[in-house]
């Protein structure tokens, strides 16, 4: 079971001739893990994403969830997508209307259809209060989490998201991704397309590296960070540089609290004369400065 | 890009070397003529003239029928409104609406001069850049005292090519919204009126939005409509004056025949 996609192509039509935008792309997503695609802009992230959910159909190969084909409308439910500039997509009178959107769609109404708006809206932690509101009258920030909350209201299986940190504040940006932390252990799935990785390699289970369409890497972020790949993560780019500098700490380090453990040990052992002391005062500060 | 309606064909003929207001002038003037027409003798004759210029012009004929493709429907449409609401002999009787000779005459014409219309603006628009016409047509409409309603030949001219210019963006934006709301389960064959809603809605609002912004962007660098000049001013050769005379001397035979 999972998302399951064999031996992919496709191309826009009316492209460049001979480049395709997927290039033969295998890849298995199980049911609940929590999944990266890195790569630059237009190595075709989201184009392979599109693919999950049948707004795309695969020219070659195939793609299939939990078994059944991407044409299937069921399909459309199990896999709630979540797009770029998410925001752009409210239309309805309120925002109660807006979140009940995608469920009605399902043939889901009354006291059930109640109850999916409620629990959606306080999976993004937003109040009851906004419900009668106009979508348009609400924050840039607000109006992501709405629809968010609207694709949560289909009670997807997997949640797919294109960058769903573009163009948030740092604080915003840590919420969300506390947000989808809190989703995922709900045994949902996730996906996020993201080029920050340093704030996403935190929380993947697996990540998933693309680039000119075809997928360059695949494996767990201790793997993708012993692989060499760039960009590397702030904090264990700290620790790659301290042990360059004799220290002997752990590379794959994603979180402060991580780091701090790390570095203590620094501390337990004999101090190494005044150089390593400068080091550490100076790592802590950095490490303070990510967290 | 798939080659689409209306597109600019990359070329260098004759046609293509020439001012666009000569081009303006000469499909308004054709087109005057087509309208005119009442005779198959004459509209094969400016058949037989779009086809010179076409070969001309080096595009492909098979491209410039591409842009009345849309329209066909329509075209059929006044055709067989023409072939039987008309009056006239009929060809086949019928109890209600007998299709007439006289209707199918009249039909076949209007056809005809519809489809030759957009055939003869498909071969402006792919023999001359957007921004070629518009500036063009800026200059035709300068003399006119336009300022007292309100607005200048300069801004009129801005109008188009920025609308020229948002329309990749919009039909962008349309398929974005459309993956999105189809994302959330929305059906378009099951319920269009809602579909309709929640496609047009956001991107109504969208495109006003990103029209805010290019207004803002270009007030801030200082756009004003008063007068303009133009990177590439606009001359008339003797090309043009060439094609204008010999337009003119083609026109007036036509009339007087
Ligand atoms: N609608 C489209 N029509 C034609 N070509 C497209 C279209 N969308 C994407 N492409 C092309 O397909 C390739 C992959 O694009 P895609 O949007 O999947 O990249 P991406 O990895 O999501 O990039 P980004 O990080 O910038 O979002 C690019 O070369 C792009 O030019
Ligand atoms: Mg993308």
């Amino acid at each position: 079971m999972g998302i399951k996609v064999e031996n992919l192509s496709y191309s826009y039509s009316g492209n460049r001739k001979g480049k395709p935008a997927l290039e033969n792309v295998s890849l298995e997503i199980a049911k609940g893990e929590f999944v990266v695609i890195s790569g630059a802009a237009g190595a075709g992230k989201s184009t392979l994403i599109k693919h999950f959910n049948g707004i795309l159909h695969p020219e070659n190969g195939r793609v299939t969830v939990d078994g059944l084909e991407t044409r299937t409308r069921e399909v459309r439910r199990k896999v709630g997508m979540l797009f770029q500039h998410s925001q752009n997509q409210l239309f309805e009178e309120t925002v109660y209307r807006e979140l009940a959107f995608g469920p009605s769609n399902f043939g889901i109404r009354g006291e059930e259809l109640d109850k999916r708006v409620h629990e959606a809206l306080s999976l993004v932690h937003l109040d009851a209060g906004i419900l009668d509101r106009s979508p348009f009258s609400l924050s840039g920030g607000e109006k992501r989490r709405v629809a968010l909350a609207g694709i949560l209201a289909l009670r997807p299986t997997y949640l797919v998201l294109d960058e769903p940190t573009a163009g948030l504040d740092p604080e915003s940006r840590a919420k969300l991704l506390g947000r989808l932390q809190n989703i995922h252990q709900k045994r949902v799935g996730i996906v996020v397309v993201s080029h920050n990785l340093e704030e996403v390699l935190p929380f993947a289970q697996k990540v998933i590296s693309m680039d000119e369409g075809r997928i360059v890497f695949t494996g767990s972020p201790d793997e993708y960070l012993r692989a060499g790949y760039s960009p590397v993560p702030p904090l264990a780019r700290l620790m790659k540089e301290l042990n360059k500098k004799g220290a002997d700490l752990r590379e794959d380090i994603f979180t402060a609290e991580e780091a701090l453990k790390e570095l203590q040990k620094l501390r337990q052992e004999k101090p190494e004369r005044d150089r390593e002391k400068s080091e550490k005062g100076a790592a802590e500060t950095e490490a303070q400065d990510n967290a | 890009m798939p080659e689409t309606a209306f597109n600019y064909v990359y070329g260098d003929s004759l046609l293509h070397r020439l001012d666009p207001r000569t081009k303006l002038a000469a499909v308004m003037c054709l087109s005057i003529l087509v309208f005119r027409e009442e005779s198959f003798a004459g509209m094969g004759l400016l058949i037989a003239f779009f086809l010179l210029l076409t070969w001309i012009s080096g595009v492909r004929l098979s491209f410039l029928l591409r842009s009345v493709r849309p329209l066909l429907f329509f075209i059929f449409f006044i055709f067989c409104f023409q072939l039987f609401a008309t009056k006239g002999t009929p060809i086949i009787p019928l109890p209600v609406l007998p299709p007439s000779y006289e209707g199918l005459r009249l039909g076949t014409l209007l056809a005809l001069r519809f489809g030759l219309l957009l055939l003869y603006a498909a071969l402006l628009t792919a023999s001359t850049l957007p921004s070629q016409i518009t500036n063009g047509i800026e200059r035709l409409l300068r003399p006119l005292p336009l300022r007292r309603l309100g607005v200048t030949s300069f801004d009129l001219a801005t109008m188009m090519s920025l609308s020229i210019r948002f329309l990749p963006s919009f039909l962008e934006n349309a398929a974005t919204i459309r993956a999105a709301q189809l994302s959330r389960g929305l059906d378009l064959r099951h319920d269009l009126r809602r579909g309709t809603t929640a496609i047009a809605v956001p991107l109504i609002r969208r495109s006003i939005l990103s029209a805010e912004e290019v207004t803002e962007a270009m007030e801030s660098r200082c756009y004003q409509g008063q007068c303009r000049t133009s990177l590439h001013e606009l001359r008339m050769q003797k090309l043009d004056w060439t094609a204008l005379l010999g337009l003119g001397v083609f026109s007036l035979f036509f009339l007087l025949l």
